[in-house]
């Protein structure tokens, strides 16, 4: 097949390629509003005048900051029942997608935790731009780990290759579909990176926070 | 200890109230209106993709008899080979029909529903020209595997085939054709079927089948009465010819083993069925004659460890096994040897980029370049997702370097490629916005105030090495979920995996805090 007519057919699955991006943008956002609701409530307890909640954020923090989570992933997958019931809305089926949701929550609780006392040591606000900037910033990297959630049965974007490869069958057309998703990540990345710059540019005397040194993987 | 502490946690934080799966997935069929049943999708023609996007094949036909016989609506569920017992412990589905063979070790986490349905043995597919003619030949040669398929073991102790093994048979497949593998080993009848595209032309299927098995639905542990639902509706189906009806219908032919089958359950005496259930309420043994096998040794757990496992719940008998303790032995040396090349890459990458780039805001218009071009290749392999990294280079710049030269490109060289350029990208940012905040201080003073920074993202890289199990590396992660597939208990297996790694990064950074004090 040639490289115009893989092109062609990855154009006409683009759709449901796209949809799959849906998910790791789903599993992200949980990751994000999880971890920073339990992030907080770590850093809270860290800079609380009790010894003792200082002591137990620092220990959960120090915890959640060096569980790998592609490995809570598997772990989650494994351990976690397929339904829960939840307080006052009953009971819910967990799919693989909240899993990995939570799993990758895990390590932005970490992040959250020390950019909430690190605000807090520097006087600054929790809210300020260096803050908002970091957290966008690691929102970014989760969605680039939220790639992994199809090992445990996520019907996103990468599965959703994979699928395309299988259903086409193909020779040689898996690694363009990988390719494809890839640049999905990539188009992303770079329309977050250019939101970021002209929020830097608005705020030219912005210092960038030390949490957000932690950049790199989740 | 830590790894339990965790799990408590996440279920707190998360507010979950765990419950576990219903005592009668029958009654919760009934009830919802629908039965979930996980299938294969890359196994045409067992489960496959349409090209609308549902999923069609012998084994979703016989989940919709299933489903019509309960008088309930289907859903069916992608499953693997590697996920399909999990995803049922996990309640993901009610049922799997997913081409699974009957082992022993596997009814030790599921029911598995006789009569059999289906049964193969294992064949190699290769390229044409290869000279393997017996099983012998593959000894020390390295053979392309699906990960949780019940054979892999065999091959590996019997044979001594040096594993190859992929989450797919898509990814297998691939594999196979960029000469990662001599041939990839798999169940005959679904070789036969992609032997049979236009797109294998190039290869035949060899060596005679090995390790025949019998094929069986699955449901779970306590799940008798829908297993017995099935029973009876199997029992039916071999005896009036459906099963040979529908194996007609997708692979246009039928087999030795279903025409057995058939005969043996519609014998009559006297105008009455033999294959019926007795007064026990079970078939008669004359009945039952496909076989089930058995993929390992067992081992009689010591006192020690039966008392361990009856006050904790730790059931570690899994390490009896001294093939378990074997590959436990190598993936954890494997790991450790990704994780160490992957630092020092990252390191040096991040580093000596950070350098260049440094240097190039007073040097000429050719440095500049240079700079621009590295930074643009970091800023590349900061945006896309490392998994995605390592199935692009694995299935594609390897396979084309191999095509072009006949170098193969080693799958652990890949992995420590991709992590090393993504943690070196980080490494890089951080060591040059240190120097450009205080040029005068030097480089050295630069690295010294990123280093923070500089360790985390180290860290970081460390704890996503579990990755290359995506690309056939073996290690920790992909042991961890071989034993689960096999039987182990799966609370012990994933506790000792999340303490090995937390002890793995604790020991990453006590490493790197030295070295900062040493060097710094």
């Amino acid at each position: 097949m040639t490289i115009a007519a893989k092109l062609s057919l990855l154009l006409e699955w683009s759709g449901y390629i796209a949809g799959g991006f849906v998910a790791n943008l789903a599993i992200s956002a949980l990751a994000m509003v999880l971890g920073t609701l339990v992030g907080a409530g770590l850093g809270a307890l860290r800079t609380s005048p009790s010894l003792l909640a200082q002591q137990g954020g620092g220990f959960a923090t120090s915890l959640v900051r060096n569980v790998p989570s592609f490995v809570l992933m598997f772990y989650l997958a494994v351990m976690l029942p397929q339904e829960a019931s939840l307080p006052f809305l009953g009971s819910h089926v967990i799919q693989p997608w909240m899993k990995a949701g939570l799993a990758l929550a895990i390590p932005v609780s970490g992040f959250v935790s020390d950019a909430w006392v690190g605000a807090r040591r520097n006087g600054r606000s929790l809210f300020d731009s260096a803050a908002r900037f970091a957290w966008i910033q690691y929102g970014m990297i989760v969605v680039m780990a939220s790639a992994t959630a199809s090992v445990i049965g996520c019907d996103d974007i990468v599965a959703r290759a994979a699928r395309v490869a299988a259903i086409t069958d193909v020779q040689g057309l898996l690694v363009w579909c990988y390719g494809y998703a890839a640049a999905w990540f990539l188009g992303f990345g770079l329309v977050v990176k250019l939101v970021l710059a002209s929020v830097r540019i608005s705020t030219p005397r912005h210092r960038r926070s030390g949490s957000d040194k932690r950049a790199g993987t989740v | 200890m830590i790894g339990y502490c965790i799990k408590l946690m996440v279920l707190a934080l998360a507010v979950l109230a765990a419950e576990s799966a219903s005592a009668d997935t029958l009654d919760d069929i009934s009830a919802s209106g629908t039965m979930t049943v996980g299938v294969k999708v890359d196994y045409g023609p067992w489960g496959h993709y349409r090209p609308d996007g549902t999923i069609d094949g012998f084994e979703p036909d016989l989940a919709r008899l299933i489903a019509t016989d309960l008088g309930v609506n289907l859903r069916l569920v992608p499953v693997t080979s590697a996920n399909r017992l999990a995803r049922l412990a996990q309640g993901d589905v009610d049922l799997v029909v997913a081409t699974m063979g009957d082992t022993e070790e596997r009814r030790h986490v599921a029911r598995l529903i006789t009569p059999h349905y289906y049964a193969s043995g294992v064949r190699l597919l290769m390229p044409y020209g290869a000279a393997l003619d017996k099983w012998s030949h593959l000894q020390g040669r390295s053979v392309c595997l699906v990960k949780g398929a019940y054979q892999n073991r065999h091959l590996i102790e019997t044979w001594m085939v040096t594993p190859v093994v992929f989450p797919s048979l898509t990814d297998a497949g691939a594999a196979l054709r960029q000469g990662r593998c001599v041939g990839l080993a798999y169940d005959d009848t679904l070789l036969a079927q992609i032997a049979g595209t236009r797109d294998w032309s190039g290869y035949k299927i060899s060596l005679p089948p090995e390790f025949a098995t019998s094929w069986a639905m699955a449901v779970r542990l306590p799940d008798k009465r829908l297993a017995r639902r099935i029973e009876d509706l199997l029992a039916g189906w071999h005896s009036d010819g459906t099963l040979l009806d529908l194996e007609n219908k997708w692979l246009g032919d039928t087999s030795n083993f279903l025409e057995d089958q058939n005969a043996i359950w519609s014998q009559t005496a006297k105008g009455k069925r033999i294959c019926v259930r007795g007064p026990d309420g079970d078939f008669p043994e004359a009945c039952m004659t496909s076989r089930v096998i058995r993929t390992g040794q067992s081992f009689a757990a010591p006192e020690w460890m039966a008392k361990l496992t009856g006050a904790t719940g730790i059931d570690p008998a899994f390490l009896l096994d001294p093939f378990n303790r074997g590959r436990i032995k190598a993936a954890l040396g494997n790991t450790l040897l990704i994780v160490g090349l992957s630092l020092a890459g990252a390191s040096v990458i991040g580093i000596g980029a950070a350098r260049l780039i440094s240097r190039s805001s007073g040097g000429n218009r050719q440095a500049r370049i240079t700079a621009r071009i590295v930074g643009s290749g970091l800023a590349l392999a900061q945006l896309t997702p490392p998994i995605l990294q390592l199935y692009i280079l694995f299935f594609g710049l390897a396979a084309w370097i191999q095509a072009s030269t006949g170098y193969q490109v080693w799958t652990l060289a890949i992995a420590a490629s991709v992590f090393s350029a993504y943690a070196g990208a980080t490494i890089s940012a951080l060591v040059v916005n240190a120097y450009r905040a205080a040029p005068d201080a030097g480089f050295r003073e630069a690295i010294a105030t990123a280093f923070d920074g500089i360790v985390a993202t180290l860290v970081n890289i460390a704890k996503a090495t579990g990755i290359a199990s995506a690309i056939a590396y073996l290690d920790t992660i992909t042991v961890a979920g071989d034993l689960i597939a096999e039987g182990a208990d799966k609370a012990t297996v994933m506790n000792l995996l999340l303490v090995f790694y937390l002890v793995l990064v604790m020991a990453v950074m006590g490493v790197l805090n030295l070295l900062k004090a040493r060097l710094l």
